[in-house]
């Protein structure tokens, strides 16, 4: 206390700087023997007034983070970059390769060149994450477009609206619409896409690996190619996105009223984009083909398109429940198609334990025509809640036994 | 207190997730960046400033955590070391520019005014200090900055921020007092502090 500041010393910078910043180490002791201080001593409070406006200024400045439509497509770019382990590389690894490298340069020595094309991989060329393109790479990137048929329009950098041609170029940023009629146009690589009258969409990735795109009212069909691994294609409507998983959907944004996702060939992962981070697993569901996905007045609906009744496809749903209730009774594929209203929200983040404690999970897994791939993501979600033992536990209880087909 | 209780529980959910990652459950990395991508964010862009290249250093976060977290070892909070990742990939991000700086990637028009300011005046009084600010904070070293951002505007402790940087906290104490001198004698000699003060209860 004696080198900062007493009744005959002025503190210093920074002890006023502590002073005024109430996360400080100072001391209460301190802070009042300064509040005497200042009493007595003009400047000094003069000096401190002025850094609790510095403070103030502080406190009310933010640097810009990213908006909803950023983090869509950061989510995106994360999910596609692939989430798999990646092993450290072993010390055997290490002499291996430093092995190979010795010989490596005795071959060269000897004249063999065409090894020199031959290059060792490591455990880290295995990450496809590296491959994704950057940011830079996705706003400079175009892709250019196939057949175009009907009024598809395309806004220029005036924001004037020009008929779109064939061989045009689609980038980020780039917003497309129909007025009248419908619009068909070929994305070679991705899709073709046919918008309904009075629809508009804006792109916002657009190159070799992904296609996203942004309706921001009407009507979106999509027939999407084969995706390779680390490909992606999104489409975006109101607070929803839309991600194939499969290949044949449609997409309809009422101008923020309703969304609605039909798939009618492959499955479609929809999910609230614009959920906490930690929330957006609780909205996922998976659409598969022959069945709609509808948001309208807040609400969630569920089930086979009303169109083209077909045999509702299995549905993998996830549920949390309070230990207290009953155990519920094997319900039929059928009704489980039918999601009730908010299920997602009712959900817990499901790599909780602290929030699982006192609850019980169900997950069925319907055994026909769920796709390998699908199976085994709800089986290491389940491992991660439950370790080992977990599903054994469960079957116990009965309430994990899956409908019969 | 609860924070405490909030902290250990989600630290505890934390070290769940890394096992399970490093036994090879791929779903747990998925949950790592859904529980701290907004945490990695914000970090991350107090670091590198106002930046059209925010989302690429994000995803650099996670890749480097993909290929790091074997390293890992669970001595450290798994925030902590996420934190030390984020401001590594981001200063790297900082030194990648030709021009250095807080500023070189937006230009000063798209400083955010005070959204709560009541007059236009006041907006615009709020929004020239804001732009003076960020023109003081451009004109520091990335060293000083980065510990005056990681604690004046992303609200870390000390100690934090002395474990993101790698560093002790009597050199991040030490760096914080020389950026808020040069910081503070910028901002008053171009006049820019608010009229007014804001009393703030933590």
């Amino acid at each position: 206390m004696s080198d900062t500041t007493n009744d005959t010393m002025c503190p210093t910078d920074g002890v006023l700087h502590n002073y005024v910043d109430e996360r400080s180490e100072l001391s209460n002791q301190e802070r009042k023997a300064i509040d005497v201080h200042l009493d007595d001593c003009a400047a000094c409070a003069d000096s401190a007034v002025e850094l609790r406006r510095y403070r103030t200024l502080l406190l009310r400045t933010r640097v810009p983070g990213l908006d909803a439509e950023q983090w869509q497509v950061l989510d995106e770019r994360v999910q596609m970059m692939g989430t798999e382990y990646v092993p450290p590389e072993s010390r055997f690894g290490r002499v291996y390769w430093g092995v190979a490298a010795m010989a490596a340069v005795g071959l060269l020595a000897a004249g063999a060149w065409h090894l020199l094309n031959v290059a060792p991989s490591t455990a880290s060329d295995n990450v496809n994450v590296a491959k994704a393109p950057t940011q830079r790479q996705r706003t400079s990137a175009a892709l250019q477009i196939g057949a175009v048929e009907g009024q598809l329009q395309v806004a220029d950098v005036g924001g004037n609206w020009q008929a779109l041609r064939a061989g045009e170029e689609l980038r980020r940023g780039t917003t497309l619409r129909v007025t009248d009629g419908e619009g068909r146009l070929t994305i070679p690589g991705h899709a073709r896409l046919r918008l309904a009258a009075n629809s508009e969409a804006r792109v916002l990735v657009a190159d070799g690996h992904s296609f996203f795109l942004r309706l921001r009212t009407g009507e979106i069909g999509c027939q999407v190619d084969k995706r390779q691994p680390g490909q992606g294609f999104a489409i975006m409507a109101g607070r929803f996105r839309a991600t194939v998983v499969g290949t044949e959907f449609i997409v309809r944004h009422n101008n923020r009223a309703s969304v609605t996702v039909r798939v009618t060939e492959g499955a479609v992962r929809v999910d609230e984009a614009e959920a906490p981070r930690s929330r957006i697993s609780e909205t996922t569901t998976v659409v598969r083909a022959g069945n709609q996905w509808r948001f309208a007045g807040g609400n969630v609906d569920f089930g086979p398109i009303a169109e083209r009744p077909t045999a509702p496809a299995p549905q993998a749903v996830l549920k949390v429940e309070e230990q207290a209730a009953p155990a519920p009774a094997v319900a039929p594929v059928a009704k489980q198609a039918v999601a009730p209203r908010n299920t997602a929200r009712k959900a817990r983040p499901a790599a909780d334990p602290a929030q699982i404690e006192g609850r019980k999970i169900i997950i069925h897994i319907p055994p026909q025509r769920m796709p390998d791939a699908e199976v085994d993501r709800l089986k290491s979600l389940e491992r991660l809640l439950f370790g080992p033992g977990g599903r054994e536990s469960r079957e116990q209880d009965g309430t994990d036994t899956a409908p019969a087909p | 207190m609860r924070s405490t209780d909030d902290r250990a529980a989600q630290d505890r959910i934390d070290e769940r997730l890394v096992d399970a990652y490093k036994r090879g459950n791929s779903h747990a990395l998925s949950e790592l960046y859904r529980h701290h991508s907004r945490r990695v964010e914000s970090v991350a862009r107090n670091v590198i400033g106002p930046s059209d290249e925010l989302e690429d250093v994000v995803q650099d976060v996670f890749i480097e955590v993909q290929r790091a977290l074997h390293r890992f070892r669970g001595e450290a909070r798994f925030t902590t070391w996420l934190h030390r990742v984020t401001v590594n990939v981001a200063l790297q991000h900082l030194r990648k520019g030709k021009r250095k700086g807080w500023l070189r990637w937006v230009s000063l028009d798209r400083v955010p005014g005070n959204r709560h300011a009541v007059s236009q005046d006041k907006r615009i009084e709020a929004r020239e200090s804001v732009q003076g600010l960020y023109l003081a904070l451009d004109g520091i070293t990335d060293k000083k900055r980065v510990v005056f951002t990681l604690y004046e505007l992303e609200g870390m402790s000390l100690e934090e921020v002395a474990q993101a940087v790698g560093t002790s906290v009597n050199t991040v104490k030490s760096r914080l007092y020389h950026a808020r001198r040069e910081i503070f004698a910028e901002v008053k000699r171009k006049g820019l502090l608010p009229t007014h003060t804001l009393q703030v209860i933590k």
